[in-house]
């Protein structure tokens, strides 16, 4: 089985979504709620990872489709400046 | 403070404004026997044991016809037994308002010191999951840092990013959020100036911060700059 990952930071450190690209529900779920963060004002990068989730420096984009093929994704909530 | 007084009520019936049921706990209520044609007696004992209630008349009486109080202390007028009795009576009063008092501290005590202990506890349960939370935005910051990046940041609590549009070094330390993005000239290079941008969500642990704003540098700089403040280094 081939996991696909979507970090959420929040209060709580971070959450994480994982979902099959080969299962439908999963992918509708993780879609879900990919869509409800996008309202909510997050962000979505698109992480390149290798191997075993490990991210790749300076690879990488911001996106604003979810693409259940995205090896990684990290949202993450409005910023302000200070 | 008196261990008993007297009710100074107004008309012949009982008393309307302080009541039996409205006397204060631990007191109680006593009312005079005799009644004459021009007179009734009411009197109410303050901190009275219910033995009391038959002396206690005959000790304080209200001309409640006149509304006036006939006698408050008389003990000078009492002889030796009934004194020796009142005396008792007092001593009885006072141990039993002392236990009284005593009780009512013992459940003031209680009640703070559970107080106390709730508070701790949930203090140190949200303390708890702060640091939970912390140390797994740690975590996920750790996964997104190269291993030169991991390095510095484990020795001196920061590690430079380069702009993905602009190829500027920036050195983010981890010491606090606000202004703590330093912008350098050279490689390595001096400060020009520090910027500041951090997530709108402040609940978010300190980590997080940290790492959307490498997230920013590199794969969105310019909304990045637009965002952030400039502050003098």
């Amino acid at each position: 089985m081939n996991m696909h990952v979507m970090d959420v930071m929040d209060s709580s450190g971070h959450t994480t979504v994982t979902w099959d690209p080969t299962d439908e529900a999963g992918v509708a779920d993780a879609r879900r709620e990919f869509a409800r963060l996008i309202r909510e004002g997050y962000q979505a990068f698109r992480m390149e990872a290798q191997g075993d989730n490990v991210v790749v420096e300076n690879k990488g984009e911001r996106v604003s489709q979810f693409d259940p093929e995205a090896g990684r994704l990290l949202m993450v909530p409005q910023r302000v400046g200070g | 403070m008196p261990i008993w007084g007297i009710y100074n009520g107004g008309g012949a019936t009982a008393p309307t404004s302080v009541t039996r049921a409205g006397l204060p706990r631990g007191y109680a209520w006593a009312s005079a026997t005799s009644t004459s044609t021009t007179t009734t007696n009411d009197c109410f004992w303050l901190g009275a044991i219910s033995s009391a209630t038959t002396t206690a008349t005959t000790w304080a009486t209200v001309d409640t016809f006149a509304n006036t109080v006939n006698q408050q202390y008389w003990e000078n007028e009492l002889n030796q037994s009934q004194y020796v009795a009142l005396s008792r009576q007092r001593v009885g009063i006072s141990q039993t308002h002392a236990a009284m008092t005593a009780e009512r501290m013992a459940e003031q005590r209680a009640i703070a010191e559970q107080q106390r202990a709730d508070s701790q506890r949930r203090y140190a349960e949200a303390e708890r999951v702060r640091e939970a939370a912390k140390a797994k935005s740690r975590e996920l910051l750790l996964s997104h840092l190269t291993k030169e990046q991991r390095e510095t940041f484990e020795k001196n609590h920061w590690f430079t990013v380069e702009g993905g549009k602009t190829q500027q070094l920036y050195r983010i330390r981890s010491t606090g959020i606000p202004g703590n993005i330093d912008v350098l000239e050279g490689r390595p290079g001096k400060v020009t100036h520090r910027l500041c941008c951090h997530l709108r969500d402040v609940s978010v642990p300190l980590y997080g911060h940290i790492l959307a704003q490498k997230v920013w540098i590199e794969r969105d700089e310019e909304q990045f700059l637009r965002t952030a403040n400039r502050h003098a280094a």
